[in-house]
């Protein structure tokens, strides 16, 4: 499963320097003023990078195909991804402690805000052409294109953040989950079941056409080369991205969450423009206004972001592959913009993107991560249809 | 012209979806807000607990303190009562020789996760120098909540907020 324009075609020397250089200045500059323990988290993103690009993992695409093609892979990969989650987070999450830290879930209230940001999500991932960890890694793998989403995402996430307190004034339900309702020696078994009823569903409405969770068709060479130079089957990307994201619950005391780092670099670039946090609510005062005044590299979100487009430029450069050229045409540059800021105030409405609402928050039990995802889906569907008007195929 | 004719019909979609984001700008009205007066001398808050008459220098001789007497001191401390609405908790520092600040949250808060930050009640700030009060503004929803000063290393208050 390829995201957008994602081809193996022969790279440049000059294309390859600077790519290696910025990574290496990046991380040069991290490790000289990072907090010691941002190290940490950092190694983790790198991974999840690597495993992201080499696996060409992508919800929007999995989506798209799902809707034109009836294929249904990459929906597979997202269940077991959300199985395996809920499994690794059991056990951490019922302590409520790791390492002797607190540990809390992702679990978010789900309302009518919530709903329309999930719904707005969707539509900007088909126009975008990736979500939240997509834009990163391909990005990080120096697609132009999703430079430019990743650019108006962060603004969008920005912009919700105004908006927010209105949004969030709407009717809602608290902050609901299946274990804090039945306990989690019954939510775990629950969940899978359904999860799995899911995964049959799929399999009657999938196309006869061959396509499989293992992938084995893209395996080229012994293990260990795949293991380096990709790529990898979907399979081993889910199993490889549900421990990453356990070891960012027992480390940072929370599951993997990205958009929060968009919406703070959002902030900043705009403070650097003579916006005035004190006046708006979200961030006039508190933890907001704290991590607004701070480095960005003692905000764990920005340092595993950073990490994982680092670790997606690291795995382009080994695997020797690079992203498609730049598509110039009028419209794919407007539905990188519109998509970015839809992608961006989407996720800020809906508490996340697929991997901090749906991934983690379903991990997690949460109500609103399967509100997000029923919400989502017809946003990509939405999406898939008007990607036509924009000159996206 | 074709082309031209379907960006048109894209724009025209669009609209609605930005005419409701843009929607999401206009706030309503909101009544005027109950202020809560809390008053800090050394390691506590007076209005909760009776005045121990603790000395301290530093945040660090507050954290010996609570080492030994948090726990007890919060389960006998008075649990603060309110209504859900709009609140002004006007913190004063008495006589404590050093800045000291007020965080009030919802009970399950963790400041790592940044979901909390977007979806969980939480107000705080320092600034609270020797004789000075601050007014911190917050609207309470139905919940159990701790209220704290980090830097004078309080215990962590409750405080309930329910209907009746």
């Amino acid at each position: 499963m390829a995201i957008d324009s994602h081809l193996k075609i022969s790279g440049s020397r000059r294309f390859t320097a600077v790519m290696a250089v910025t990574a290496v200045m990046l991380t040069g500059f991290f490790f000289t003023f990072a907090k010691r323990d941002a190290i940490v988290f950092f190694v983790i993103a790198l991974a999840m990078g690597l495993t992201l690009y080499h696996a060409s993992y992508s919800f929007s695409a999995a989506y798209r195909k799902f809707f034109i093609h009836r294929q249904v892979s990459g929906i597979d990969s997202h269940l077991l991804l959300v199985a395996l989650t809920t499994i690794l987070f059991a056990p951490v999450l019922s302590q409520g402690v790791a390492f002797g830290a607190p540990v809390t879930g992702a679990i978010a209230p789900a309302g009518v805000g919530m709903a329309f940001g999930a719904f707005l999500f969707g539509i900007g991932m088909q126009l975008g052409g990736a979500c939240a960890s997509g834009s990163l890694y391909t990005a990080g793998s120096g697609n132009p294109r999703m430079m430019i989403v990743l650019v108006f995402f962060c603004a969008g996430a920005f912009w919700g953040s105004l908006d927010l307190n209105w949004w969030q004034s709407l009717p809602s339900l608290p902050a609901l989950s299946l274990a804090g309702t039945v306990g989690w020696e019954l939510a775990v078994p629950i969940q899978l079941a359904v999860l799995g009823l899911l995964y049959f569903a799929l399999q009657k409405y999938r196309t006869q056409e061959k396509e499989s969770l293992s992938n084995e068709s893209v395996r080229t060479g012994p293990c260990w080369t795949v293991l380096l130079k990709g790529p990898w089957p979907l399979i081993w990307a889910a199993i490889s991205l549900a421990v990453l994201n356990w070891l960012t619950l027992v480390t940072a005391g929370h599951p993997w969450s990205i958009t929060w780092g968009f919406t703070l670099w959002g902030a900043k670039v705009a403070t650097f423009l003579g916006w005035d946090p004190a006046t708006s609510v979200f961030w006039a005062d508190g933890f907001a206004s704290g991590a607004l005044h701070q480095s960005v590299w003692h905000d764990t979100t920005s340092v595993m972001n950073v990490g994982i487009m680092i670790g997606a430029t690291a795995a382009m450069l080994i695997s020797r592959k690079r992203s498609a050229k730049w598509d110039r045409r009028l419209g794919p540059l407007i539905a990188a913009i519109v998509g970015g800021l839809m992608l961006g105030y989407g996720a800020r409405l809906a508490y996340g993107c697929n991997i901090g609402a749906f991934i983690s928050g379903a991990g997690s039990t949460s109500l609103h991560g399967w509100v997000w995802i029923l919400c989502a889906f017809p946003g990509n569907w939405v999406g898939t249809r008007v990607r036509q008007y924009f000159q996206l195929n | 012209m074709k082309y031209r004719k379907l960006m048109m019909r894209g724009a025209v979609g669009v609209l609605p979806v930005v005419g409701i984001i843009l929607g999401g700008s206009i706030t309503a009205s909101v009544a005027a807000p109950q202020v809560i007066e809390l008053m800090q001398v050394p390691c506590q808050f007076l209005d909760v607990e009776n005045d121990q008459g603790y000395l301290s220098q530093s945040k660090a001789d507050c954290e010996a303190i609570n080492l030994k007497s948090a726990k007890e001191r919060v389960a006998s401390s008075k649990v603060l009562t309110l209504k859900p609405g709009d609140y002004i908790f006007r913190v004063s520092n008495k006589n404590v020789p050093y800045e000291l600040g007020f965080w009030l949250r919802e009970e399950d808060y963790n400041w790592a996760n940044p979901l909390h930050k977007l979806n969980k009640i939480s107000v705080s700030g320092g600034g609270l120098v020797t004789g000075a009060t601050k007014d911190y503004k917050v609207t309470l929803k139905p919940g159990d909540y701790l209220f704290s000063c980090p830097l004078n290393t309080t215990p962590d208050y409750k405080l309930v907020v329910k209907d009746n």
